[in-house]
């Protein structure tokens, strides 16, 4: 057999770099964790309490990527999931089956808290009631209504303003013991909206011909 | 009150089942110039705001087992459920050109779409997705959802051309709590001696209730249950279980007829819960909007497709439905590609298994048109029960 020299791309390096980044923090036993969706994170709020964010649909495609997530679905289509529903929800529920590995090669710890943003898809509600019955941890959820002209009404911001200062950030302030400051959610997402304006304007040079970037970096 | 037999309410309720063109509801709207027809999909929708709006709500279930679906597969991946296919082939097809506005609760992903779709194509209707909340608690949920009421009733106010006031909505809040009084009756009936009220029965009577206004289903309901108590049934050796997982698309009525003649009596089931979902009588005093949203938050059903924010409390409502009803056991069946329902499938399955209670699981679509599998498996279900359980 040849070996074969794969080239990554800087991009694809340091892509791999920041995710490793994640994995370890989540893995190292140091930081408080807490398991939530990638649609509708609360990252910025997260981090106002150095909690680490744990996504199972990353954990899925990384699974996926290295040929581990059939068996995972398989695994728990056998102990009663339906083939009909979404293969995430199996291949989070497999990976805790066989042992609940990170890429990184280290058990992932049973998540601090579970924090449900059902922000439109309706598997969230009840992939979270399905974790909680597996690591019985704080489970806490931010119902964000659905828009259906378009815009959100004053209710709908007020509903979701209660919510987050009623009951998700009282939740994450008793999980991480630390209190919850208001200036440092104002830097980050601070920082959120540069990174945002930024990812747009990188996004725009598509434009160029011929382009700087290719499908990949474009995905990611 | 009717003095009809039994065979002849249900013939009439079987007409009305039958009936994609829901002439009823037509008859009445062409009864009286001016009025207005609204139609609600399942899980539950506050029908009293409609009838206070001097409306008539009309639950749109989908097409049936016998529709032919080709308009509706175009708006639709294969890879989802049926009923937002034949509802939008009943649309499509004239066949809901009378109603006046839809409205679709918050009950899945795919339902939800079905009101943008809705919004699309009817663009001269009334079109209202109504979302409820997931959260609970007296000052957020229930803030949250007054005020989509208040908004709900202003729209209805618009349509009709006339203010809905508070004597209004508490008459109507008073004539739905008599007509969940008597569909609990029905239901109570039934789990005591389901011989005298076989489930198809009780499913078409409920579906009856669907189509017409409120006081003409109490009626009925009431005539069914002074009917079937004069009508000599033999009682069978059937076990007694609970149907789970029949809430929004529904059963082919075949489908519940084999469960019984393979030997599984029902006693109860969640098929239209917008019939019982509130488990209490709204008050009919104080402040109507309050009201409802009380009864919401915290006395009605619990079904998959709301969030149940305490783990303690997962599964009670089907547990406390076995005990209530002394069933047996419980078969799930689920609509094919209904995440709902599917989803929290496991989570009962494990409370079964707890506490040793068997079950089955399986799977429909509305129109699913083979039933010899499912009496097979609820067959072997029912001798299994009966070979080696206690009843």
């Amino acid at each position: 057999m040849s070996s074969t020299t794969v080239v990554k791309s800087p991009s694809q390096l340091l892509q791999k770099e920041m995710i490793g980044r994640n994995y370890d923090r989540i893995t190292s036993g140091q930081s408080k964790v807490s398991s939530t969706f990638v649609p509708g994170n609360l990252n910025e709020l997260l981090m106002c309490f150095d909690i680490a964010n744990n996504l199972p649909e990353i954990n899925a495609i990384q699974n996926a990527m290295r040929k581990k997530s059939g068996e995972m679905i398989t695994n728990a289509e056998r102990a009663g999931h339906s083939e009909d529903v979404c293969t995430y929800v199996k291949a989070d529920i497999g990976m805790m089956a066989k042992g609940n590995i990170a890429p990184n090669g280290k058990p992932f710890p049973n998540p601090d808290m579970l924090l449900l943003s059902y922000t439109g898809c309706f598997t969230f509600l009840k992939w979270f009631e399905l974790l909680r019955e597996q690591y019985q941890c704080p489970t806490v959820m931010l119902h964000v209504p659905y828009a259906a002209d378009g815009k959100p009404t004053q209710n709908m911001r007020d509903y979701i303003v209660k919510q987050l200062k009623e009951e998700v950030i009282p939740v994450m302030e008793k999980v991480s013991g630390i209190k919850f400051d208001i200036d440092r959610l104002r830097e980050y997402l601070r920082k959120s909206a540069q990174a945002e304006d930024d990812l747009v304007w990188m996004l725009e040079q598509s434009k160029r011909k011929p382009s700087p970037i290719d499908c990949y970096f474009g995905g990611v | 009150m009717s003095l009809k037999s039994v065979h002849q309410i249900i013939d009439d309720c079987q007409a009305i089942f039958n009936d994609n063109s829901f002439s009823k509801a037509r008859q009445w709207k062409d009864a009286v110039p001016g009025r207005k027809v609204i139609g609600y999909m399942p899980v539950y929708m506050p029908r009293e705001l409609i009838h206070a709006a001097g409306m008539l709500p009309l639950g749109i279930l989908g097409g049936g087992a016998d529709m032919e679906v080709i308009h509706g597969d175009a708006y639709y991946q294969s890879y989802l459920c049926r009923i937002p296919r034949s509802t939008i082939e009943l649309a499509i097809t004239g066949k809901l050109d009378f109603v006046d506005g839809m409205v679709f609760p918050s009950i899945c992903d795919v339902i939800r779409n079905l009101s943008g779709i809705w919004q699309l194509l009817f663009k001269d209707k009334y079109v209202r997705y109504f979302d409820l909340p997931q959260n609970f608690d007296d000052q957020i949920g229930g803030v949250f959802y007054v005020n989509e009421l208040r908004e709900f009733k202003q729209g209805l106010e618009k349509l009709a051309g006339r203010e809905i006031s508070d004597e209004h909505l508490h008459q109507s809040i008073a004539l739905y709590n008599e007509n969940r009084a008597w569909v609990n009756k029905v239901y109570d009936y039934r789990a005591a001696t389901p011989w005298k009220a076989p489930a198809a029965e009780v499913y078409l009577l409920m579906r009856a209730g669907m189509v017409l206004p409120v006081e003409e289903h109490t009626d009925l309901l009431k005539s069914y249950l002074a009917a079937a108590e004069a009508e000599n049934r033999p009682l069978r050796d059937n076990c007694r279980i609970v149907l789970i997982g029949t809430f929004c698309e529904q059963p082919p009525l075949n489908l519940l007829k084999s469960l019984e003649m393979a030997g599984c009596y029902i006693v109860d089931d969640d098929c239209m819960l917008v019939t019982r979902w509130l488990q209490q009588a709204v008050p009919t005093n104080g402040d109507p909007l309050d009201n409802l949203t009380k009864a919401f938050l915290h006395h009605s059903a619990e079904t998959a497709a709301k969030y149940e924010v305490d783990l303690a409390v997962k599964g009670k409502y089907m547990l406390e439905s076995i005990q209530k009803r002394q069933a047996d056991g419980v078969i799930f069946a689920a609509p094919s590609f209904c995440d709902p329902a599917l989803l929290d499938q496991p989570m009962m399955v494990d409370r079964l298994k707890e506490r040793g209670i068997p079950y089955i699981t399986m799977q429909y679509a509305e129109n699913s048109g083979q039933m010899q599998p499912i009496r097979e498996q609820a067959g072997t279900f029912a001798v299994s029960i009966k070979l080696w359980s206690a009843s």
